[in-house]
């Protein structure tokens, strides 16, 4: 026994050591795999960036369907144009008519009764707005006509 | 073993091809280093040159809108399309295809595609439908360059005060070309790599700047009290026979330009077209010698300083000698005992120059500058002149010139200037500043976000004092009351003041030619607009009174009802 020493194995029975050939098989497959990935990596890449070109154009010929649309509009309602298709119309200048009065239409807000029952704001606001109403519609129907109105030249 | 002559000349020649592979493969090595590490950088450079394409990212040019916000001016773009004969495919096809978008014949498209030019100009500005169905064939040899492209929707109606972008996109006139910088916007930067033909590779950019677009501009103008100004402006032109005219139109309180028209104008989306003396502003880079309607300033200094008061009276012999030269009045007459409102009134020369002298030339001289004579205004409008103001001790002042300017002789300012100096009368003696542009608006090109810049009104001196504008005030009321009749508009108080200067010439003053001008503000109470009106050479009548004045009733008329302004009587019982 002295200056022999027993054989011993790594590997267990039954299991195999990968042969030189199915390392270089696992290897080109991974290449393959490898150099597919690369491949749909850059269809990708070049389909995104082609659809962003793409995108783009629609963007600015968009942009410049929108920038004739709004060169059309101003040409439409341009000065000129408004006012020809206005005396076409039959439209004239009008004079405003001013209403002389002999009191203020409403009083200063301050000075506003406020109705029984109701927040001071509230109803001095409401209360103007009907005092305004009710002076107007006499004047509109004529009952508040003459020394107190008078019309610009 | 022995060998034989044949086994040395095989060593031989294994010996050199080994020494030919060695100097080879030195060779080799040696380019190698110097590509790899001595010439790396310039090769570098070179492929970057060779595969990536720097391009300019335009900026989009600011809007500019009336104080409505009103377009008034806007970018778009047109299209230039080409043809490159030798690439071109597709033949008679594309050629009716393109005579059939272009509205151009046939053969006209066939004679560039035969044409030995490697460059050929199918059409020049056509508009976007145009451009994007050329674009849409995707012909091979045809190009479709778009072209930026200022455009002016309300054509010369406003020509002066917007002003023109040539084709290299540089403003010129008006707030164009004062704001250019801020009109234009900052242009950005794409670096993308491209293909050996050319084209654009479809990957995503190496690097992207985006560009900042200008900052739009409102306007003080009021498109409709501009149309008003314009449509007068030119009736009074045919009405009396002038060969050109301004109407400038200011609120007096803030100094903004409510609208600014000149005749003969341009049509600034052809301006290629126009004559080149018609693109500068009349209303800022003209001068003129204002004649009668510089009294105002005479009698505004001379009441400021105490030498007058509107009851000082004056014995008017027709005829007055300053420094040498008689002054006479416009007809020549003398009028006898009058008042320095009669003086205004009937404006008379001999009143001015005497009030002048009493003055004396240092507070004369001193009160035209308070007013800006001389000076620009800063108005925010390019191409402004300082008009001309001589003083004492120039070489060019003579003694004389004392009573000649105190009634618009001898002087010479803008239209602007002398419309800024009467504001200040109107503005209870303060002078403001001019300007057009009302607010600034950017855009933040990231966030989208608007900041707006609100042009304040500001106030550049006090010319005279508040009783002094008031009192003058008055006086010009009675101007137009007695004297300016045309100008009065019923219901309404009006100050305002006539003028009808003559033209110099190299040999002295014309014999008939005119200057008719008016200015006028109302309600003299609570100015709301001041309106200049200056008619040059009006052929119908010399005289401001009867040219320049009505044409000022028919633009206050007009201005009353648009800007709802009361008549006085019921406006100041309104008022607490």
């Amino acid at each position: 026994m002295k200056g022999k020493l027993p054989r011993v194995s790594l590997s267990s029975k039954g299991s195999r050591t990968p042969s030189t050939q199915a390392l270089i098989v696992i290897f080109i497959s991974l290449f393959i795999l490898f150099l597919w990935l690369n491949f749909v990596l850059t269809q990708q890449v070049e389909m995104i960036g082609r659809d962003i070109q793409v995108k783009s154009e629609e963007l600015q010929s968009l942009q410049r369907q929108g920038d004739d649309y709004r060169q059309a509009i101003s040409v439409k309602g341009s000065q000129w144009n408004m006012s020809e298709k206005a005396r076409l119309l039959g439209y004239q200048p009008q004079a405003p008519v001013f209403l002389r009065m002999s009191e203020p239409l409403a009083e200063p807000v301050s000075e506003a009764p406020a109705p029984a029952g109701q927040s001071s704001a509230l109803a001095s606001s409401e209360g103007i707005q009907a005092q305004t109403a009710s002076r107007l519609r006499l004047l509109l129907t004529g009952r508040l006509l003459g020394p107190e109105i008078e019309t610009a030249p | 073993m022995v060998f034989g002559k044949g086994s040395t000349i095989y060593s031989r020649r294994l010996t050199l091809l080994v020494v030919c592979l060695v100097v080879a493969v030195t060779v080799i090595a040696g380019r190698l280093v110097y590509y790899q590490i001595f010439m790396h950088d310039d090769l570098e450079e070179w492929y970057h040159e060779q595969r990536t394409w720097e391009k300019t990212i335009p900026a989009e040019r600011g809007d500019i809108t009336d104080v409505n916000g009103h377009l008034l001016a806007l970018d778009t773009i047109q299209w230039d399309v080409s043809v490159s004969p030798p690439l071109v495919i597709g033949g008679k096809d594309l050629a009716r295809n393109l005579s059939d978008i272009l509205s151009i014949p046939q053969t006209t498209v066939l004679t560039a595609f035969d044409s030995d030019a490697p460059w050929y100009p199918l059409a020049k500005g056509v508009g976007f439908e145009v451009g994007e169905s050329v674009r849409a064939l995707d012909a091979g040899g045809v190009t479709c360059d778009p072209i930026p492209h200022r455009y002016y929707p309300e054509g010369s109606l406003l020509a002066h005060v917007v002003g023109i972008v040539n084709t290299t996109g540089v403003g010129f006139y008006g707030v164009e070309g004062y704001y250019d910088q801020t009109l234009r916007g900052i242009e950005g930067h794409k670096t993308v790599e491209q293909g050996p033909n050319g084209n654009e590779l479809p990957l995503l950019p190496i690097e992207e700047i985006l560009s900042e677009p200008g900052t739009s501009l409102v306007l003080t103008v009021d498109r409709n009290i501009q149309f008003i100004a314009a449509q007068e402006l030119g009736k009074a032109l045919e009405e009396y026979k002038a060969e050109s005219g301004t109407v400038l139109i200011l609120d007096p309180q803030t100094g903004a330009i409510l609208a600014n028209v000149s005749y003969p104008s341009f049509d600034p989306n052809d301006f290629v077209h126009a004559d080149p003396e018609l693109l500068a502003d009349p209303a800022v880079s003209d001068m003129w010698e204002p004649g009668s309607i510089f009294k105002i300033i005479t009698w505004a200094a001379a009441l400021d300083s105490g030498t007058i008061s509107p009851g000082t009276t004056f014995y008017d012999e027709g005829a007055l000698e300053v420094g040498g030269r008689i002054i006479r009045n416009w007809n020549r007459l003398g009028n006898g005992l009058v008042t320095m409102t009669d003086g205004l009134v009937m404006s008379l020369n001999t009143v001015a120059a005497f009030i002048s002298t009493s003055m004396g030339k240092e507070t004369f001289y001193t009160y035209l500058r308070r007013f800006g004579f001389g000076i620009l205004t800063d108005v925010d409008l390019q191409s402004e002149g300082p008009g001309m103001m001589k003083l004492p001790g120039d070489s060019t002042w003579f003694p004389s010139e004392l009573g000649t300017n105190s009634f618009g002789q001898g002087i010479a300012v803008t239209p602007m200037q002398m419309i800024v100096a009467v504001s200040a009368v109107a503005n209870y003696g303060t002078l403001m500043k001019p300007y057009a542009v009302h607010e600034l608006i950017s855009t933040d090109p990231e966030t989208g976000e608007e900041h707006v810049v609100q042009v304040q009104p500001m106030v550049v001196r006090r010319a005279v004092s508040q009783e002094t504008a008031q009192t003058l005030t008055d006086m010009l009321v009675e101007v137009v009351d007695r004297g300016a009749t045309l100008a009065q508009v019923p219901g309404y108080r009006i100050a305002g003041k006539t003028g009808t200067a003559q033209v110099p010439t190299a040999y002295g003053y014309h014999e008939t030619d005119t200057i008719a001008s008016f200015v006028g503000f109302a309600p003299a109470d609570d100015p709301q607009f001041i309106v200049l009106v200056k008619l040059d050479k009006p052929r119908a009548s010399p005289w401001g009174s009867q040219t320049a004045a009505p044409t000022f009733r028919a633009i206050a008329e007009r201005l009353f009802a648009y800007m709802q302004i009361p008549p006085d009587e019921i406006r100041v019982a309104e008022r607490p």
